[in-house]
Order: structure tokens, then C-alpha cells, then sequence
């Protein structure tokens, strides 16, 4: 049976533990009921009775496709509720493989050095590797490697965690050697709270043990021809990923420019994505478009993306970090907006939640728009952790408040994503009724096909409801979110997968109650028990009377429509 | 007179069109001119019609600015 490592650091003790109860639960789900279970929910985020989990996704280890994604989940101190966090890497697919349900880290140590929990074949041990302290995820991930092998599975945190600054990320290194972030809720502050600077995984080849193999196997045959049929995988996902998007947005009015001033920017070619690939392209050198950031992935939406001489800027350039470190910092070219998620990534910070703050920031006099010295000035006070270092890394509502702004975009304490609310309103349902707060990932209502009117007051709850459990049934299940519209499309083929893997006879229904319902309600639960109480689920009062040019949209939405967003 | 600007997938589908515009004085289907344009309706995942969101059986009416994308979803 698949095992939980515990790590307690106050003890420096690693215990195996099996737990039938969570035979069917992976990823998003798991964190959410072991948090339920052994947490208290008012307690400390960065104290001794919080636990962060990591947790692979239940289909973790297997051969299928953009399925084996690390998920990790604490009590945030960003949010002050539960809040879960996912990403790309090896390490999902490493601990899937070792037959790892999840690893869970509790207690705080006495001491200060950094930890590095190391798993391999023989087990687990925690190593002391003070070498590493202070070091940017970068690295970080570099000297491990050199000491370990190069094919390892790395988590590690940036300066930011460990400082315990509330918009730290978590890093996760990738096939190439690049890095993945489960960057929101501050997660990364609770690992280095925990004294732990990374988590190392060995490769094995090591292979989970399937009910009906040879079922599963033929269901996976299946999904890769579709994926690999599908022309718009080559053609946008594996050119432009994510990028693809961010002319839509601006069209809708919706891209966040000047600190969420205005929902359209003059010049939004030069972010665009077909313009990122153009440039990769025309750069070379160590620039490449549709990379991998899992093994055997065949959406490929990542990118190295170079400078002008063909040397890496960063990797990976992608929607959010474009539209919150680009359009909403006054940029209107890639190549800044490279710069400074690379920093954001190295010193181990959401790139969303910064954008936020350098918007705010510079709205409030400590900046200009289309800056980037300013904002590498900032980012260096956070990488330094100075007093006004601090005040930033702590996220975007901390800064508002400090600097006095009436103009905070954030939900439960988090920035917004890259979808101004007031003109895509089924985000808006998202940030504010979520579990997580202001979220995208947590039921992102853009691309709906035209099935609800992004600007109307009507169906926007009941989209945004769907939209949280089915994404959440993917974080639980350890997919991508690139993957739902192929899997949405016919969800049966994810209750073969779970059944032939598990050994169950769970129906689509069954599958999306299990896998999403259940977490997103057991997710409020605890959030209701930690203090956030309905009263909580709202945007900031600016966004329903401040008009959003182009469009002079408001967020609008009744509390009636508000409330049908609840799972 | 309208304006019909495609994205990504959509470009060649239409031809290696970026951008067409229209005669629609009067207001036309916009399903009939994507059967025109030869893009396949399943296709086409998001439509923004003068910087909204609209659906696939909208009308498009003289002045409009309508920007046609593939399916796409954020990460």
C-alpha cells in the first residue's frame, strides 16, 4: 500500500505511515484531508502545529500524460486559510513511482540550519546542508544536483521561504533542469518555517502497482492519440503555451494594466505570444519553445525564453507572469517582463502576487510604469530582505495597507490573478467564494466557449461553481490544467484510469464528487473553522464602483448570484 | 463595415488571413461568415465582438470589431 513519510522537525523524527482511508485520495485531495484531520485550523501558519503537505497527484508515477504534478498544501499565511499549490518537475513522478502517497512536514525545529529531506531508495533522512542557506532556488537546485546526480527530483525554497515572507514560493525542478513553481498562498514560507530548504527525490524506475495494468495501459494508448492528433497541441500549445491567450484577454478588456487600472494596454503585441515565439525563434541559441515541464508530457507549453545574444533569460514565460509583471507594470515588451520573473523565481516568489505588489508599489509613488531598473530595485529589497523588502514579500495586501492604497487587487489576502474580475465576472465569483482566494487556477472561467457572457450578471456563479470542482478533481488526480479540455471532453476515461489503477468502480459522478465536491467543501470546512467566515468571500470594494476602461465595466454581480458559487 | 480580425490556428484555416473586412451593412450572421471564410464553428473557442464576449450564432453589425480565437485556456 502506497505510504505517507512523516518528518517531524521538532524531533527530527521520520515516520511511514499507511492509511486506507486515503486509498483513493491524491494530490489537492489528500492535502485538504490530512490537513482537515491533524491540523488545527486557527493555529499559527508558520507555527508548530501547521503541516505542510506534499502530495503527488493519485495518478502520479504512471505513464500518463500530464499526470504526475506535485501538489502542496498548509494552512497559508498569506490567505489565513487552507490553500493548495501545484506544479510540473519530476518529483511527482519520482515519489508516485516509490509508492509515496505523500510527505508530510510538522513540528518546528529549535535549531537553525537547513534541512534537506532526501529520499531514495534506502528511505528517508534529513541532512544538514547550511551551505545552501540563502541561496536563490537556482542555485540551489544547481549544488544539489552536483552532490546528488543529475536526474533528481528537487523542491526547494528561494531566500523568500526562508525568511518566511508570505508570497514564497516553492520550487520544483524539471526535466531539463529548469524550475516549476507552486508559487501561491505563500507556501514557500511555511517550508522554510519547517527549517526544510529542499526536499530531494531520487529517480527510480520503480513502477506503481496497477489492479489491471494492461486496462490501464490501453486507456493511456488511448488519451496519447488523442493528444498527439490534436493539431492545436502542435500548433498553439507547443508555439505560444499559455501566452496564447493574452491577446484574448486584452480584446475582453480583461488584461491587468497599471495596477488593474485598465483592462486593455496599446502595444499588447509586443507580450503577445505569438510574439514570444517569434522571438524565441529568431533569438536561438539556448532559446526553445514546446519544452516539457514533466517527463513524457505532450502538451509542451513550456519555453526557454533567451536574450538577445541567445543566453536564457528565463524559463518559463508564461500567461500570468506576463500579464502581472507586463501589462499591469506598464511593459509592452517580453524582454523586461523576462527579467524580472526570472528574479521573482530565483529569490523564490509567486510572480503573480509580485506583480501585484510592483503595481501597487508604483501607483502609490514608489515607482513608474515601464520601469524595469525601478522594479529590479524592488525585487533586490525583497531578495535582501530589508525592511521595505519585507513589507513587499509579504504580498499585496500588506503593501496596500502599509503604503496607504485604496486600490487593492486581492481576495482573502491574495492577489488577483491575471483576469481583471470586473470584466471577466465569473473570476470574480472564483476570487471571492473559493476556498483558495483570488485563484485563477482555482476555477478560471475564461475560454468557456461562449457558453456564459463574461460581462453578464447572469449563469456566472453556477460556471464558477463547476469550474472549482472539476479543476479541483485535476489538481487531485495530478493532471495539468492544459489537459482539461481533451480529458473534459469524455471524463470517463479519468474513472478508467482511477479504476483500473485502484481497483474501484467509481463512476464519472462518483469521480467528480470524490475527487472535487468533497475537497473543495472539506477545503471550506476548514477555512469556516480557521475564522473565514463567509464575510470573508468578497472582492474589494473599488472593483464595483471604479469603471474599468476600455469597457467602463463595474463588478456587478448580486449577492444571490455571488453565493451560487459555492460548492 | 466590419472588422474580422483571426488568431493563432485560425489564420490558416481562413486562408493566412489576419484580418478581413466586411460588408455588413446588413448585419449578418457571424456563423455564415466563418462558413464563408472556410473555419470550421467547433474551431473557433472564443469570440470578442466590440471587447465582448459573445457566442457563436451572434449577428455581426456594420462598425463591429470582432476578434476570433482558437480554444484556449489560461495556465
Amino acid at each position: 500500500m502506497p505510504v505517507i513519510v512523516k518528518v517531524n522537525m521538532t524531533a527530527k523524527e521520520i515516520a511511514t505511515v499507511e492509511n486506507p482511508d486515503y486509498k483513493l485520495l491524491g494530490g489537492r485531495a489528500l492535502s485538504a484531508r490530512i490537513l482537515l484531520d491533524e491540523v488545527p485550523p486557527n493555529c499559527e501558519p508558520l507555527g508548530a502545529k501547521n503541516k505542510l503537505v506534499i502530495a503527488p497527484g493519485l495518478l502520479a508515477g504512471t505513464p500518463v500524460t500530464s499526470g504526475s504534478r506535485i501538489s502542496c498544501g498548509a494552512k497559508s499565511p498569506l490567505t489565513n486559510g487552507i490553500k493548495e499549490a501545484n506544479c510540473g518537475g519530476n518529483i511527482g513522478l519520482f515519489l508516485g513511482r516509490f509508492g509515496i502517497k505523500a510527505v508530510v512536514l510538522e513540528g518546528l525545529p529549535a535549531d537553525v540550519n537547513a534541512y534537506v529531506l532526501k529520499i531514495d531508495k534506502d528511505g528517508s533522512s534529513l541532512l544538514v546542508m547550511n551551505e545552501l542557506k540563502q541561496s536563490g532556488t537556482y542555485e540551489t537546485d544547481q549544488k544539489l544536483r552536483a552532490k546528488f546526480g543529475k536526474e533528481i527530483g528537487v523542491l526547494c525554497i528561494g531566500p523568500a521561504g526562508e525568511n518566511r515572507l508570505k508570497m514564497a514560493a516553492i520550487a520544483s525542478s524539471d526535466p531539463n533542469g529548469e524550475l516549476k513553481f507552486a508559487a501561491r498562498g505563500g507556501l514557500g514560507a511555511v517550508m522554510g518555517s519547517k527549517g526544510i530548504k529542499a526536499v530531494v527525490v531520487d529517480k527510480t524506475l520503480k513502477q506503481p502497482i496497477y489492479h489491471d495494468r494492461q486496462q490501464f495501459m490501453e486507456m493511456v494508448r488511448v488519451i496519447h492519440a488523442g493528444f498527439i492528433n490534436d493539431p492545436k497541441i502542435k500548433q498553439v500549445n507547443q508555439r505560444v503555451g499559455t501566452a496564447g491567450i493574452v491577446k484574448a484577454v486584452n480584446a475582453m478588456g480583461a488584461l491587468p494594466t497599471h495596477n488593474f487600472r485598465q483592462g486593455a494596454i496599446d502595444g499588447v503585441e509586443g507580450l503577445s505570444g505569438e510574439t514570444m515565439y517569434a522571438t524565441i525563434t529568431s533569438r536561438g541559441g539556448e532559446g526553445k519553445a514546446g519544452v516539457s515541464c514533466m517527463n513524457g508530457c505532450l502538451i509542451k507549453c513550456s519555453n526557454i525564453y533567451p536574450d538577445a545574444s541567445g543566453k536564457k533569460i528565463c524559463s518559463t514565460l508564461q500567461y500570468e507572469s506576463i500579464a502581472l509583471l507586463g501589462s499591469n507594470l506598464g511593459f509592452t515588451n517580453l524582454d523586461p517582463v523576462a527579467r524580472l520573473n526570472y528574479e521573482c523565481d530565483d529569490i523564490g516568489v509567486d510572480s503573480i502576487e509580485a506583480g501585484a505588489v510592483l503595481g501597487v508599489a508604483i501607483d502609490m509613488g514608489l515607482g513608474k510604469w515601464n520601469d524595469l531598473d525601478g522594479c529590479m530595485a524592488l525585487m533586490k529589497e525583497i531578495r535582501n530582505n530589508t525592511l521595505l523588502g519585507k513589507v513587499l514579500g509579504h504580498g499585496v495586501q500588506v503593501t496596500g495597507d502599509v503604503l496607504g492604497s485604496k486600490r487593492i487587487p486581492a481576495a482573502k489576502g491574495q492577489s488577483f490573478a491575471g483576469y481583471d474580475p470586473r470584466t471577466l465576472k465569473g473570476n470574480g465569483v472564483t476570487y471571492a467564494m473559493s476556498p483558495m482566494g483570488a485563484d485563477h487556477t482555482a476555477g478560471n472561467c475564461f475560454g468557456s466557449r461562449g457558453e456564459v457572457n463574461p460581462r453578464g450578471t447572469g449563469q456566472q456563479g453556477e460556471l464558477s461553481r463547476s469550474l472549482q470542482y472539476k479543476m479541483c478533481a485535476l489538481d487531485s488526480l495530478g493532471f495539468c490544467i492544459f489537459s482539461r479540455p481533451p480529458l473534459f471532453k469524455d471524463p470517463n476515461k479519468m474513472s478508467t484510469l482511477v479504476n483500473s489503477l485502484c481497483g474501484t468502480d467509481i463512476s464519472v459522478d462518483h469521480l467528480w464528487e470524490i475527487m472535487g465536491v468533497n475537497v473543495v467543501r472539506t477545503e471550506r470546512e476548514f477555512n469556516i473553522r480557521a475564522g473565514l467566515s463567509p464575510a470573508n468571500d468578497k472582492l474589494p470594494e473599488y472593483v464595483y464602483v471604479e469603471p474599468l476602461a476600455p469597457t467602463h465595466e463595474v463588478f456587478d454581480l448580486s449577492e444571490e448570484e455571488m453565493l451560487k458559487g459555492i460548492v | 463595415m466590419a472588422v474580422i480580425r483571426l488568431h493563432l490556428t485560425l489564420i490558416k484555416m481562413a486562408g493566412d488571413r489576419k484580418e478581413l473586412v466586411v460588408d455588413a451593412q446588413k448585419p449578418v450572421l457571424l456563423t455564415t461568415l466563418l462558413e464563408r471564410l472556410g473555419v470550421p464553428q467547433e474551431e473557433v473557442g472564443i469570440i470578442v465582438r466590440n471587447r465582448k464576449g459573445d457566442k457563436i450564432d451572434c449577428m455581426i453589425h456594420e462598425e463591429d470589431v470582432v476578434e476570433l480565437f482558437p480554444i484556449l485556456s489560461g495556465g
